[in-house]
């Protein structure tokens, strides 16, 4: 029986430190919270899950803990973690009910504090160790989740990771993996992700399998670190860690020497084959849609598996709404605010909002005008190019409030000179669902940014128009006696 | 006339219907429909497919989804002449079918 969470914020110096040790102390909060719904009745993982999840993520609804899944006495189902604020608001340590940018500051905070993981010899992800023939990932409960899919996903709500051999550096990141056999997974990291691309760059021209760790239910701040669109070179155990508040505890693979956290509860170890292919996709994706991405992705041999007794299964009803959608973009819209401030630009805040798919991002400049849209434009598509809408707004525009941006854009862009696109081949994000298959194969596509800014050039006194909004367009003392008397004067 | 055996119901992918080509043995990724744990499990083989269930005595039932994970209305009859590897030779991030018709030609 799980035991009731402990969580404690401390308030030390200003700093939280947020004490969850796994999954299953983040669950009992989220029981207490009233965001997690129990379900008892015993659901079926071949699309019964998927299909429960996917309708949860667009109600907003409570995390899911399936008790009783068909074929599968010894193992539970957690769905959804941080599919929605009030739960990425509770793994943070925060009111559940904290506003959006509340959440986006706390995250912006600590993300610039970075704690070493800790090393111990033992840890609950050990209880249970298969290696080798003992190994079955049929034994898991691993969900077909959209009627059609390539295959049941294991890894959708997962950690992986894995090494540069040369630089030493270790990454987390979230990717999918698909179970293909007994002993076998596809995956399909993309090739311009940080595993995709030390794999191409190190693994496959010497010809040497990979070793990856796929962690299933590590605490979800960890979770969090390794779908930031952190730097290459970043470390994310050490950012999961300044999340936490405190060094995440990782213990060594059986099969390799990559770390992972301890209280995980399921580590899938295997190795990347440099020269073997699988049948990886196609997957109903993040985008909120199945774009026929299929058969371009990478194969794996599974070494080991070690899990907690009774372990939970952790996945994400991958679709519009999901978990990418708050977590995925929360930290990518700190990454693109910090990237932009690295090259001068002069942006006051980023939002990426979660309806938009991770595709779309708002950034408010104190500073518009074409020059800075364009800059802005060739800075965010240089090396990947995953969001494919700019809308660049004024820092009068609070980019939080959709409402006010769509009124900027609808009343600012100009529709001949604000509009500004790039197209590339390479680089595009291939699971864009307006891309044709072609394009796909290519990786070609673009970005458009919208200039919803008022020009540079424009004579304040004579050509800015003014705005007539209640706080624009009357005289503070007016603007204050009308909200002193409640707005009846 | 039955011949006792037990009917299978296999699936494939395929990125176009000129994949689907009867009469002639082709390379396949099919998976396994049987109910139980083992469902969707993988496997590459060369077959024999027709459109027609009638022409292929002791057949299997095949199902044909597209690269959008649309199921085709009809289903065809398979019949499995041999077992290509599961670690398809190929290189990762390239065409998978291109690494199943080269296994094929290799004679796996």
């Amino acid at each position: 029986m799980i035991e009731q969470a402990v969580k404690r914020e401390k308030k030390a110096k200003g700093v939280i430190q947020v004490e969850w040790k796994d999954t299953r102390q983040f669950i009992d909060a989220l029981a207490r919270t009233g965001d997690l719904t129990v379900v008892e009745k015993e659901v079926h993982w071949d699309l019964e899950i998927g299909a429960i999840g996917r309708l949860a993520c667009e109600r907003q609804a409570p995390g899911l803990w399936f008790k009783r899944i068909t074929d599968y006495p010894d193992c539970t189902v957690f769905m959804n973690p941080l599919a929605t604020w009030r739960r990425v608001a509770i793994a943070l340590g925060l009111a559940a009910g904290s506003s959006v940018k509340k959440i986006y500051r706390e995250y912006e905070e600590r993300e610039g504090r970075l704690i070493p993981p800790v090393t111990v010899s033992d840890g609950p992800c050990k209880e249970i160790v298969k290696r080798a023939d003992q190994v079955d990932l049929f034994d898991l409960p691993a969900p077909m989740l959209h009627e059609g899919d390539g295959g049941r996903y294991i890894g959708t709500w997962d950690l992986v990771v894995s090494r540069d051999p040369a630089a030493g550096w270790v990454n987390w990141g979230i990717y999918r993996f698909m179970v293909y056999g007994a002993r076998r997974l596809t995956g399909f990291p993309r090739p311009t992700s940080h595993l995709g691309k030390v794999f191409l760059d190190h693994y496959v021209p010497a010809a040497r399998p990979m070793p990856i760790a796929i962690v299933i239910g590590a605490d979800p701040l960890c979770h969090l670190a390794a779908s930031a669109t952190y730097r290459l070179g970043g470390d994310e155990a050490m950012l999961a860690g300044g999340l936490r508040g405190s060094g995440v505890e990782v213990v060594r693979c059986e099969t390799s020497d990559l770390m992972v956290p301890a209280t995980a509860e399921i580590v899938i170890e295997a190795e990347v084959l440099p020269d073997a292919v699988g049948l990886e996709g196609p997957y109903g994706e993040y985008p909120g849609y199945r774009t026929g991405e299929m058969g371009n992705g990478i194969l794996c041999r599974v070494k080991a598996v070690t899990h907690r007794r009774d372990p939970i299964l952790t996945i994400d009803a991958t679709g519009y709404m999901d978990d990418s959608a708050t977590i995925t973009s929360m930290s990518g819209a700190l990454a693109i605010k910090r990237r932009l401030e690295r090259h001068g630009v002069p942006v006051v805040d980023v939002y990426v909002p979660p309806e938009g798919a991770v595709h779309a991002a708002v950034v408010a400049v104190s500073r518009g005008g074409p020059e800075v849209t364009r800059q802005i434009l060739e800075i965010l598509t240089s090396r990947r190019a995953l969001l494919s809408k700019i809308f660049v707004v004024d820092s009068d525009v609070d980019p939080f409030d959709l409402g006010r941006v769509l009124h900027a854009f609808a009343t600012k862009c100009h529709p001949v000179t604000g509009v500004h696109v790039v197209q590339y081949t390479g680089r595009a994000n291939t699971l864009t669902p307006c891309y044709s298959q072609e394009e796909r194969k290519r990786q070609a596509g673009g970005t458009v940014a919208f200039d919803c800014t008022w020009p540079p050039g424009w004579s304040r006194e004579w050509e800015v128009p003014v705005k007539a909004t209640f706080d624009s367009i009357f005289p503070e003392i007016l603007q204050r006696k009308v909200t002193a008397s409640g707005g009846e004067t | 006339m039955s011949s006792g055996r037990i009917q299978q119901i296999w699936e494939t992918f395929v990125r176009g219907p000129e994949q689907l080509k009867e009469d002639a043995e082709i390379p396949l990724i099919i998976r396994d429909l049987t109910p139980g744990r083992r469902k969707y499990r993988m496997r590459h083989v060369v077959a024999v497919i027709s459109r027609r269930p009638e022409t292929l005595s002791d057949g299997d039932t095949l199902w044909v989804r597209t690269t959008v994970g649309v199921r085709l209305d009809s289903a065809w009859a398979i019949k499995i002449v041999r077992e290509l590897p599961l670690d398809l030779p190929g290189v990762p991030y390239r065409d998978v079918y291109e690494a199943l018709r080269k296994a094929q030609k290799m004679g796996f």
